[in-house]
């Protein structure tokens, strides 16, 4: 047991105890009892854990808000109407305040959503992948959770979805979310967290893929202030040919951690993960992947790009792991920093833990200043200095973006990076 | 049209202060092609990149005048609104940003620092169509990144490009030719042939009397040891192509 527990170590066990109060019967309750449990034994993590070394959460939050309660109608539809979806035609799931609200979701072919309090939900696949985990964000919201929803695709989604995570009032909320995409079923999603200034977020994904299936998958938590606390960790697991596309963009939060634990299960499927982050000011990105290859012939890649300065950090730790019998995995991951000025810091931990013989693996890690002689070219065409910096950091970001498909989903990623770049005049 | 008076110019490198240029001069008029020829490493890029104002160079004595401004206290994208270009000995390669993004950005730029409106879409393709079109260089080349994945000659014919669509008032060609096939060569100098005005001088750096067929000079001058040490007309590229250096490295 943690016996010093910080006041928001406290608070956590209390709201523990108010949720248990509520539990509803539904078959997810025992796991929950458990998780908080293991929770609780060692706390928030902080630095002399290994994987929380440079971000310690013990450290940063000593005093957490309050629960988010219920959502306000009025609240949530002028939010909903400020932000419209980033993808034209896409059908919405919206989780606010932790809870799923099925009045501003729909519906569409080969699509089903549940909510996770529903007693007559199915809720059997969910919580499989974290069973095993003794990640504390994970183990926090199994625990705590508020609300969230399973869904399941069960052939080529009607539409793109936009699983949209918003939380209305300065408070503490533990969305979480299961999506289980069926062998040979197709879907593309957009997970957006929409939070007030005070928010502290902790979600949690689990996401199934299917053999033979297809999924993209795009986090963008465009924070709105230093105060602002986006800790999202996802849970993967990739069946025989499957392949999973996923990207996160982080702009804005004062702190942020997203966190992928990602498992290939099956043979000849692939994963691959970009990451594009602005760390300007005072914003800690934390962007922390375990690869793990338990399959023959599959395929993984990792490319993490970073622009930090005024004093931002970005963190970047990947540990691929390729297990005994895992022949031909190829696993890669590359992560390269920008400096914009000389206030910046960016800390990189790749570890590879390879046991098997035949195998590809490589990581790489660059960090620099913005090319002068480039800058000096743009300008040498009239280009003036601050525009020619900026389009070069725009360029090295908008990089990672490289396989979203979808063109004006594209534009307006870049546009939301290039916003993020504005902050405090950084360039 | 450009002014150059005793020029003296040094570089930073790890055993100390060097100094390049010492006591060059050089004028040229409007309508003017001047050619530049002088062993490897006798400052002929430095010249070509204090006229555009890269960093690195210190100037200790002398003076640039470009249309009667004093060069050397503008700053780069000044000088380019101004009317000067330089076309790379190395073009850098710049991942990410597309050419065409870049072009309209320059030209648009120089434009708004001239109190030009900003030129539309449409007819900002027209004018890089046009430029594209007379230099040979693909539509699909102008979809990528700058310079990524060019081969040499690909990307001195892009600096050509530029410079018929930004339409510059003194054109500073370093080498240009180098890296060039034979017919690479003949297109580029008649790009460059068909920009020849009265109002628009050049300066062009070579090695090569190859390059001074095609593009021919007013003068020719030899920049040895930091200085101009000769001058003339165009026969003088035809005896430095017979006779090399050696009687200028001796002087110098
Ligand atoms: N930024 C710099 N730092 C250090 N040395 C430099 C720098 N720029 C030029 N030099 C040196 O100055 C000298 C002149 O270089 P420059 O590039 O001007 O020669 P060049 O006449 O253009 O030669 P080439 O015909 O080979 O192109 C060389 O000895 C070069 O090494
Ligand atoms: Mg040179």
């Amino acid at each position: 047991m943690n016996n010093n527990p910080t006041e928001a170590e406290r608070a956590l066990a209390d709201l523990f105890e108010a949720r248990k109060a509520g539990f509803a019967g539904t078959p997810l309750d025992a796991a929950r009892e458990s998780a908080f449990s293991r929770f609780a034994a060692n706390g928030l993590p902080h630095r002399r854990v290994e994987a929380y070394k440079y971000t310690d959460l013990r450290a940063r939050l000593r005093e957490l808000p309050g629960a988010a309660g219920a959502p306000d109608a009025a609240k949530l539809a002028a939010v909903l109407a400020d932000n419209p979806p980033l993808v034209e035609g896409a059908a919405r799931i919206v989780i606010a305040n932790g809870r799923y609200v099925p009045e501003h979701s729909s519906t569409m072919a080969n699509v089903t959503v549940a909510s996770l309090l529903d007693p007559a939900a199915d809720t059997t696949r969910v919580g499989k992948l974290v069973a095993e985990s003794d990640d504390p964000l994970t183990l926090a919201n199994v625990g705590l959770f508020e609300g969230g929803v399973v869904i399941n695709v069960t052939g080529e989604a009607g539409a793109p979805l936009e699983i949209v995570h918003v939380s209305l009032d300065d408070g503490l909320v533990m969305g979480r979310t299961a999506v289980i995409v069926a062998p040979e079923a197709r879907v593309s999603v957009v997970e957006r967290a929409i939070g007030t200034a005070g928010t502290v977020a902790n979600d949690l994904t689990e996401l199934t893929v299917g053999a033979r299936a297809k999924a993209s998958w795009i986090r963008i938590e465009a924070g709105v202030g230093d105060k602002t606390v986006q800790l999202g960790t996802l849970h993967t697991e990739i069946d025989e040919e499957g392949a999973l596309e996923h990207l996160t963009v982080s702009t804005g939060a004062g702190l942020s951690r997203n966190q992928i634990f990602a498992s290939i299960v099956g043979d000849e499927a692939d994963a691959h993960f970009r990451a594009a982050t602005v760390a300007i000011g005072k914003r800690h990105v934390d962007n922390t992947m375990v690869v793990r290859h338990d399959a023959l012939n599959s395929r993984s890649s990792e490319v993490l790009r970073s622009a930090v300065g005024h004093g931002g950090t970005a963190i970047v730790q990947g540990r691929i792991i390729v297990d005994p019998g895992a022949q031909k995995t190829d696993a890669r991951m590359m992560s390269n920093a920008l400096f914009l000025d000389d206030s910046g810091e960016v800390v990189n931990k790749p570890e590879l833990e390879i046991f098997a013989d035949d195998v590809q693996c490589g990581h790489g890690a660059t960090s620099g200043d913005i090319d002068e002689e480039m800058v000096f070219y743009l300008r040498a065409r009239g280009i003036p200095q601050a525009t020619a910096r900026r389009l070069l950091v725009e360029a090295f970001l908008v990089e990672a973006l490289d396989r979203v498909e979808d063109e004006a989903l594209r534009e307006g990623l870049a546009d939301s990076l290039r916003a993020a770049l504005d902050l405090e005049g950084a360039l | 049209m450009l002014a150059i008076e005793n020029l003296h110019a040094s570089v930073e490198d790890g055993e100390g202060t060097r100094e390049i240029l010492k006591g060059l001069d050089l004028e040229i008029w409007p309508g003017e092609v001047h050619a530049i020829m002088g062993p490897n490493g006798a400052g002929k890029s430095t010249l070509g990149n204090i006229i555009a104002g890269k960093d690195g160079y210190e100037v200790t004595e002398g003076s640039v005048k470009f249309l009667e401004e004093d060069l050397l206290e503008m700053e780069p994208e000044e000088r380019a609104a101004a009317g000067i270009f330089l076309a790379f000995q190395y073009p850098v390669e710049v991942p990410g940003v597309a050419t065409m993004t870049f072009l309209k950005t320059a030209l648009n730029a120089q434009r708004e620092a001239r109190g030009e409106k900003a030129l539309s879409t449409p007819e900002f393709m027209k004018a890089v169509k046009g430029a594209a079109d007379k230099l040979g260089v693909k539509q699909e080349m102008l979809r990528r990144p700058i310079n990524v994945g060019f081969s040499g000659g690909e990307k001195k014919r892009n600096e050509i490009m530029q410079m018929a669509l930004l339409e510059p008032k003194l054109c500073v060609l370093d080498e240009t030719d180098s890296g060039l096939d034979i017919d690479a060569l003949r297109i580029v100098s008649e790009g460059v042939n068909s920009l020849r005005s009265p109002e628009r001088s050049f300066l062009v750096i070579t090695h090569y009397q190859r390059l001074l067929d095609y593009i021919e000079p007013d003068f020719v001058h030899v920049l040895a040891g930091g200085k101009i040490v000769r001058s003339g007309g165009p026969e003088l590229a035809k005896e430095l192509e017979a006779r090399g250096y050696a009687e200028f490295l001796e002087a110098a």
